[in-house]
């Protein structure tokens, strides 16, 4: 999720970002084994994608989520289940939640 | 004789019988064509733009720390396309094809320096594996324009099995790996269902043709079995040919399925097959008779 200044959180569209940010599930996945210099540079990489196209971007958090594939809401699945694990501001990536 | 030793040498005979000059041919034109298409098609370009912070190779080119730059991927994807345009039509074929194979082996693999390996193409460079030594050329070719007529022989026969085996073998070890990950409960739980739940509901808007099979358990147990001896089963093509016919336009169909229900493409490994599994000279000589000269 990208957070602008005001609070609002946008989830990140790597679906429309060029194909090579369509890594995020296995980035995401070794994410927490990462250095913390490396941690913020993905999240700064996330962040210009976003700028890019126009969004405002003051901080990037990132959530674990649990999603229970059989609990479905009409043809949707459940909203999963989500913890913070990590914020990153301007270069630095904190763990969180 | 042991028995071991008879298998063996079973193998062999069929691995390195006699074949059709032809037959290789069309492998040859069928493979190097659908590596053009896929490097004057591939994301190559805009791959090597990625920031270096989310590169992830899972190959060779972990030698690297960024995706090669712009300029060097302009320079290899043209050197790439132009070998496997020549070496489709058979023009210095013995050195166009190697050219092409290995230009585009660090174009391929930039698509799965994303953390995961992509295997459309795989399938496609590893069939063109056996063709880089053999005479690809020897027929329906610029090359064999100057040259006698390429007879019936071992030398045309083995590539083509090879290739064979390497199709079978691909879609053998996917469903032994599902075996080996998950057991009989890939087909009897609920594995697919939720597979097929989680693809739908990655897609900017519900998938019909996913939750089609997704929300009938019956069907889903249906499909994931029907997969599994698809999969298991396709090496039979190479002890009985005919099967061919009821296994690959099986496995055509799965990438369809796959295709609707998950926008995965598997199109490129779809035709690899195609090209591999089809005895396209018999199909030719069946539909365009070779005229007989009659005997003065």
């Amino acid at each position: 999720m990208t957070v602008d200044r005001a609070g609002h959180e946008t989830p990140i569209p790597f679906r429309d970002l060029p194909i090579g940010y369509h890594g995020d599930v296995q980035i995401l996945k070794g994410f927490a084994g990462l250095p913390r210099d490396r941690q913020a540079a993905v999240c700064q990489a996330w962040a210009e994608a976003v700028r890019a196209r126009g969004g405002e971007v003051a901080e990037v958090r990132i959530y674990q989520t649990v999603t229970d594939g059989s609990r479905r809401v009409g043809e949707r699945g459940a909203p999963p289940a989500r913890t913070l694990r990590f914020t990153c501001r301007a270069r630095s990536a904190d763990a969180g939640g | 004789m042991p028995a071991g030793e008879a298998t063996l040498r079973r193998v062999e005979g069929w691995l390195f019988a006699a074949g059709d000059p032809r037959r290789l041919a069309a492998v040859r034109i069928g493979l190097c064509g659908l590596l053009a298409v896929r490097l004057a098609s591939g994301p190559y370009a805009e791959l090597a733009t990625q920031p270096p912070a989310l590169f992830r190779p899972v190959s060779f080119l972990r030698l690297l720390d960024r995706m090669p730059s712009p300029e060097a991927v302009a320079v290899l994807q043209a050197l790439a396309l132009s070998a496997a345009v020549l070496a489709t039509v058979g023009l210095l074929t013995r050195v166009t094809l190697p050219l092409a194979w290995l230009a585009a082996l660090p174009l391929v693999a930039m698509t799965s320096s994303l953390g995961k390996v992509v295997h459309n193409d795989v399938l496609l460079l590893l069939c063109l594996v056996p063709l880089l030594p053999s005479r690809a050329g020897a027929a329906w070719s610029l090359d064999a324009r100057q040259r006698p007529v390429a007879v019936r022989g071992p030398l045309f026969g083995w590539p083509v099995r090879t290739a064979m085996v390497v199709v079978a073998g691909a879609y053998f070890f996917s469903g032994l790996a599902k075996l080996l990950h998950a057991g009989p409960a890939w087909v009897t739980s609920g594995n697919l269902r939720w597979v097929l739940y989680a693809a739908s509901d990655a897609q900017p808007r519900p998938n019909p043709f996913a939750l089609a099979v997704a929300d009938r358990p019956a069907l889903a147990h249906l499909v994931a079995a029907a997969t599994l001896a698809v999969e298991l089963g396709f090496p039979l093509v190479l002890w009985r040919p005919r099967l061919a016919w009821l296994f690959v336009p099986a496995v055509l169909v799965m990438h369809a399925g796959i295709g609707l229900a998950m926008h995965l493409d598997y199109r490129i490994m779809a035709a690899t097959v195609l090209v591999v599994l089809v005895d396209w000279p018999a199909l030719t000589d069946r539909f365009v008779p070779v005229p007989v000269q009659e005997p003065p």
